[in-house]
């Protein structure tokens, strides 16, 4: 997440959202989630998208969506 | 592991290793190709390449979401020492911003400008309404859409300066009519090929206008792979995961040919390059080169290290070999395709590589960062990339099948200018006329044979041909008459008890050299020469080429005072096509041991007639395998 939306690691917290991450916005979070599909081997649905608005959203998502 | 790559990068940095660095910087990419490594990456650009860092500002038009594409186009730039500097457009306003003079995209001052455009922006109706239009609206459609973005381009070149390259348009993975669609006079993706050939013509007219054939780029990996509904409906990113990454790899191999220098020669190892094994060890006949697994996959590398030569690269050899030796190869060896008139200065001998592509390089007066090194020895690479950093050194790894596509995707050999591309499409056009004028004109099987110009080369079984010869007896089962299967060793032994005399015949034609294709073994005793096998390999099947191969072994049989050649046929399940071998060539059939036959013809009585079409060529040697 850091390299895709450049900031320091450590700014990656539990509690980050978009709105505590300059960064994080719709195209960077495309990026994200084309990084997790390409390293994870899943596909994230669609219907899942509107979800990832925070750090563990996202891990529950890409937990949810292996062996989908 | 990305962190364990990630600190050997940065250790690899902090001791000023840059060679190594770009090595698993590389390595690194070509494993995680995302958008992560990209970022990773590109952030490290000016420690990768402290000595030589071009910038390329490159402005993207576009109708669909790019903006995943443009870091991985960053990270493949800045592996190859380009920091791409992008610029992009909003979404679907490529038409206001070309016509813009005072807007972003001139402002940005562009070295190149891609024009991302699809075809269901283009031609909406060619794109989703196919099936419903008439001839007459199709041919409407591709007027409207291509004289449309003929003038947009048109616009664009009179603006800037910068290079330009324009995507074609792609057709659907499914056409809408479904297999109607190949019924209708144009189908979906003849009308979308007629525009992206309006495209292709306009692009040609203008200065430093390419088209960037997105339908073959599509093709090349498979349509269905490429696209991705699923995107589309949620980012309006047309491409699937892998499309993305396909497309930045696209994107970056036509923006090196603007931001990187050419590459003007490619210097070439031989053992284990060139061909397979080391002529040092294996000698002439131990080599693998040739039509045949696993010499083809040599053929190929040389193939495509011609058609780089046939763009205006220099070939050049540079190896560690006794040069006499490959020598012989480059002007003996039948399976080779690189030949001595196809080099422009060879370095064969046993000092370092590094001296010698200096010494190469001084000789053609030509600068080393213009030279591509191609070496199956991964010490030799390492030496080369060590000692002279500025020559491209593709990596090539233990599998032999890779390597020709490795050296033709090595974008400092490709070129787009006009006159490279004139004489390949002349050569093509020239082709295709023939091909067709072929089928036109071979009205009789006879005139069609004729027109083959098949020519056979025949030669006793030597230590180079014997391989190949055990081989075909091993593994021909339909024009076989015996099919006596023999191994290297047993074949040699056969060969060598009294009377005993072997051939191979190799075979060409105008499209090409078959290789070797045929071995008969016979032997004589008492003034009878008896065929104890002759075979033909299927790939020349139907062109009496084994009639010829009689007529031949009739002639030798007379020559050493036999008066009779006879032959068993024995049948099996599979050689039916030999059945009528003897009977065609004019034998009879002498004896009868159900199911087998015995076939023989008086040699006092005439000749064995070859058939007129099949040319005895002595010229034709039978040295490859």
């Amino acid at each position: 997440m850091a390299d895709v939306f450049e900031c320091d690691p450590a700014k990656i917290q539990p509690d980050s959202t978009p709105d505590t991450l300059e960064a994080w916005d719709s195209l960077r979070l495309l990026d994200l989630i084309l990084a997790i599909e390409q390293r994870a081997h899943i596909e994230i649905s669609p219907d899942r998208l509107e979800e990832m608005m925070s750090v563990p959203a996202i891990l529950r998502v890409i937990e949810e969506s292996k062996g989908s | 592991m990305t962190a364990d790559t990630r600190a050997s990068i940065e250790a690899a940095l902090d001791a000023a290793d840059v060679i190594a660095a770009r090595a698993l910087a590389t390595a690194y990419w070509r494993a995680n190709p995302d958008a992560s490594t990209a970022r990773y990456l590109t952030g490290r650009i000016e420690r990768l390449w402290p000595e030589r860092l071009v910038e390329h500002r490159v402005a993207i038009l576009r109708s669909f979401t790019v903006e995943p594409i443009v870091p991985l186009l960053q990270a493949e730039a800045a592996l190859a020492g380009c920091r791409a500097v992008p610029w992009v457009g909003e979404f679907n306003a490529y038409g206001q911003e070309i016509l813009a003079a005072d807007g972003g995209l001139y402002a940005h001052a562009p070295d190149t400008v891609i024009l991302a455009v699809q075809t269901r922006d283009v031609a909406p109706r060619l794109w989703s309404d196919f099936a419903g239009l008439s001839e007459d609206s199709v041919a409407n459609e591709v007027e409207v859409a291509a004289s449309g973005l003929a003038s947009l381009i048109g616009q664009l070149r009179a603006r800037t300066a910068a290079n330009i390259l324009v995507h074609g348009l792609e057709p659907p993975v499914r056409p809408s009519a479904g297999l109607l669609d190949s019924r209708r006079p144009l189908s979906q993706a003849d009308a979308i090929a007629l525009i992206n050939r309006r495209l292709r013509e306009r692009c040609a007219d203008l200065p430093d206008v390419h088209l960037l054939d997105i339908a073959e780029l599509h093709a090349r990996h498979g349509r269905a792979r490429f696209v991705s509904d699923k995107k589309w409906a949620t980012a309006k990113l047309p491409l699937s995961l892998e499309g993305v990454g396909w497309l930045a790899a696209e994107w970056w191999r036509h923006l090196s040919l603007f931001a990187l220098p050419r590459a003007k020669v490619l210097a070439l190892d031989l053992d284990n390059t060139l061909w397979g094994g080391a002529i040092g060890e294996e000698g002439l006949a131990g080599i693998k080169l040739g039509p045949e697994y696993p010499g083809v996959f040599f053929q190929n590398l040389q193939r495509a290290a011609l058609d780089a030569a046939r763009r205006g690269v220099l070939l050049v050899l540079c190896s560690k070999n006794n040069p006499e030796d490959a020598l012989q190869v480059i002007d003996e060896h039948p399976g080779m395709l690189i030949r001595r008139e196809h080099l422009a200065a060879m370095r064969i001998n046993w000092e370092p590589k590094p001296a010698n592509l200096v010494a190469i390089a001084e000789e053609l007066n030509l600068g080393l960062e213009s030279f591509v090194f191609l070496d199956d020895n991964p010490v030799e690479r390492e030496a080369v990339r060590r000692s002279l950093p500025g020559v491209i050194v593709p990596e090539l790894g233990p599998d032999p099948s890779t390597y020709a596509d490795i050296l033709r995707d090595v974008p400092a050999l490709e070129r787009l200018t006009a006159s490279a591309e004139d004489a390949e499409r002349t050569r093509y056009y020239a082709e295709e006329r023939e091909r067709r004028g072929l089928q036109a004109g071979a009205e009789t099987l006879e005139d069609f044979l004729a027109s083959l110009d098949i020519r056979v080369g025949i030669e006793p079984i030597s230590a180079m041909t014997l391989p190949r010869a055990a081989q075909l007896t091993q593994k021909t089962n339909q024009l076989n008459t015996t099919t006596r299967r023999f191994t290297e060793a047993q074949l040699t032994e056969w060969l060598a008890a009294p009377g005993r005399a072997g051939f191979v015949l190799r075979s060409q034609d105008r499209f090409g050299d078959n290789g070797v294709v045929g071995v008969a073994l016979t032997s004589a005793q008492e003034g009878v020469r008896d065929i104890d096998g002759l075979l033909l390999s299927c790939r020349v099947i139907g062109r009496q080429i084994e009639t010829a191969f009689l007529a031949f072994v009739a002639d030798f049989a007379r020559r050493n005072g036999q008066h009779r050649l006879q032959g068993w046929f024995i049948p099996t399940s599979k050689n039916a096509p030999a059945r009528g071998l003897y009977q065609q060539a004019g034998f009879e059939m002498t004896s009868e041991r159900d199911p087998d036959q015995l076939w023989a013809f008086d040699l006092t009585s005439g000749d064995v007639a070859a058939p007129t079409w099949v040319t005895l060529d002595s010229g034709l040697s039978t040295g490859a395998v």
